[in-house]
């Protein structure tokens, strides 16, 4: 599913935000990449999404090379990636619903279908219930079940969470957990970056930890 | 595209969605627009006016060649062909002595009776050329004037050729002036929606960068700001025409009728400045939130 061979980046303010990476994650699995602040986890996460390019190496995701993407080829590759992040990136002013269904109008799906797609969605992370409620209004966990769903509504077959525990506490951040792992058991690849080693330890899945932008343990 | 004008319903609804949550920009936006087309309607008026008073004067524009009082049958007839062979000649018109005292008393009317015992013998026979109209170009009753001045029995020639000439060069100058003052009022509409457009980008930054995470393109990110920014000009124009058009007829038509008189009315533009307002503001809307979407766009991935 996703294969980076000799990738290199270095950040703005100088110094070397990954060195020389080779992954292979292959489809299907469940991969936590763990590691301290600074390590390199989301910069590997954003040049797997497009959010950043390499400066040397090269991306594969399903098998297309994404460092020869075409800026206008990019929305066609975040449609294949669900992303979930520490902060959950809701929009206020708008309900539950309106969050995951706003994403599907994005991207050009029709009313009727993508109101379908988001009830199904929502029955998935077990908050159809709170659809018409404003984010203000939810406890940390069910906002980031908010952004997994959002993240999944476009049925993608990767789905990438950068800390995605970050605020919650031990209780709410197992039952995403859970969650991700239901959602993996549906043939969809996790990646999760996370510091927290309970979780991983928690899960029993693969893990890969990184450090000064180099894998250290676990490829 | 086709997808694109099936979601068009949608870009409209957030477009207006914006609208009505930012009012406060927006109505400050779409007065100034209004504002700044309104003088711009206001020179397009100006312009049409003149123009059309010029182009009416031209219209009726002479040429008299007086002939000398000695000027026989065969000089008036070699005359009558070398000007008929002259481009743009519709007709010659023969007025002796006679006629033309005829019409100086209808020209004094009145006062007719100055002239109480005059025959008409101190005024010169002449020729009156008519061109045909669209083709009363003064370089043709230049050439024509200088052509038969030198002819047999010529006295000399009367036209308004000198007065015609200075008033094309007041057309050129307004003309000038109308599209300097469209230009920078313009500079002024697209730089005030597209600094609309930029604070409503601003407000919606969180919603474009999800937009641009989950997978929309440039294309379905811009259109409904874009649209913001057509709806806020179209307005603008269309509310301009509206101040235009009460001003004209409420104010200005009773006023100007009497000072004008009959044979020359104002003319407001009608439906051509309805469409020429309203497109005008809608090009400019889309000029300066198309401008402002791209680059806010550009800094967003």
């Amino acid at each position: 599913m996703i294969r980076l061979i000799g990738v290199w980046k270095r950040y703005e303010e100088g110094g070397f935000a990954l060195q020389e990476m080779n992954l292979h994650i292959p489809r299907g699995e469940f991969i936590f990449i763990t590691g301290p602040s600074g390590a390199g986890k989301t910069t590997l996460l954003s040049l797997i999404y497009g959010a950043e390019s390499v400066d040397r190496g090269q991306i594969f995701i399903a098998g297309r090379n994404i460092t020869r993407l075409l800026r206008k080829d990019l929305p066609h590759l975040r449609r294949g990636i669900g992303v979930v992040f520490q902060d959950f990136k809701l929009l206020p002013r708008r309900t539950v619903f309106d969050n995951i269904a706003f994403c599907q109008r994005a991207i050009g799906v029709p009313a009727r279908e993508a109101r379908r797609r988001v009830y199904a969605v929502l029955k998935l992370v077990g908050l159809a219930a709170k659809r018409n409620t404003f984010p203000r209004f939810l406890s940390g966990g069910e906002q980031q079940r908010v952004a997994i769903a959002r993240a999944l509504v476009n049925r993608p077959p990767l789905l990438i969470a950068d800390e995605p525990t970050g605020n919650l506490d031990q209780t709410m951040a197992r039952e995403v957990m859970d969650l991700f792992r239901a959602i993996n058991r549906m043939a969809t690849t996790v990646v999760v970056a996370t510091h927290d080693h309970s979780l991983v330890e928690y899960m029993a899945k693969r893990a890969m930890r990184l450090e000064n932008g180099r894998i250290s343990d676990g490829r | 595209m086709i997808r694109w004008l099936q979601c068009f319903p949608y870009f409209l609804r957030e477009a207006l969605k914006d609208l009505r949550e930012n009012a406060g920009g927006a109505a400050i936006a779409l007065g100034t627009t209004t504002i700044s087309l309104i003088f711009l309607g206001a020179l397009w008026i100006v312009q049409l006016n003149v123009t059309i008073l010029v182009e009416s004067w031209r219209e009726r524009f002479q040429l008299t060649i007086f002939l000398g009082v000695q000027a026989t049958a065969g000089q008036k007839e070699a005359l009558r062909k070398a000007v008929l062979a002259g481009a743009g000649v519709e007709r010659v018109e023969e007025v002796d002595s006679e006629e033309a005292l005829r019409e100086m008393k209808n020209w004094l009317g009145q006062d007719a009776d100055l002239l109480q015992g005059l025959d008409g013998s101190f005024l010169p026979p002449s020729f009156r050329v008519i061109f045909r109209p669209g083709q009363r170009d003064l370089s043709h009753v230049e050439r024509l004037m200088a052509q038969v001045r030198t002819m047999p029995g010529v006295e000399r020639t009367r036209s308004d050729i000198l007065w015609l000439r200075r008033l094309e060069g007041v057309i050129r100058f307004v003309a000038l002036a109308v599209w300097t003052l469209s230009f920078l009022l313009s500079l002024g509409v697209v730089f005030i929606i597209g600094n609309t457009i930029r604070l409503t980008l601003f407000a919606r930054r969180e919603d474009i960068a999800i937009m641009h995470l989950v997978g929309a393109t440039d294309l379905f990110i811009k259109t409904p700001y874009v649209t913001e920014g057509v709806l806020c000009g179209a307005g603008g124009g269309l509310l301009a025409f509206g101040v235009l058009w009460g001003v004209f007829h409420g104010l200005f038509q009773p006023i100007a009728g009497s000072v004008t008189g009959a044979d020359f009315a104002i003319q407001a533009g009608g439906w051509r400045l309805i469409l020429g307002l309203a497109g005008a503001g809608a090009a400019l809307g889309f000029i300066g939130s198309a401008v402002s979407v791209r680059h806010f766009l550009r800094g967003g991935r």
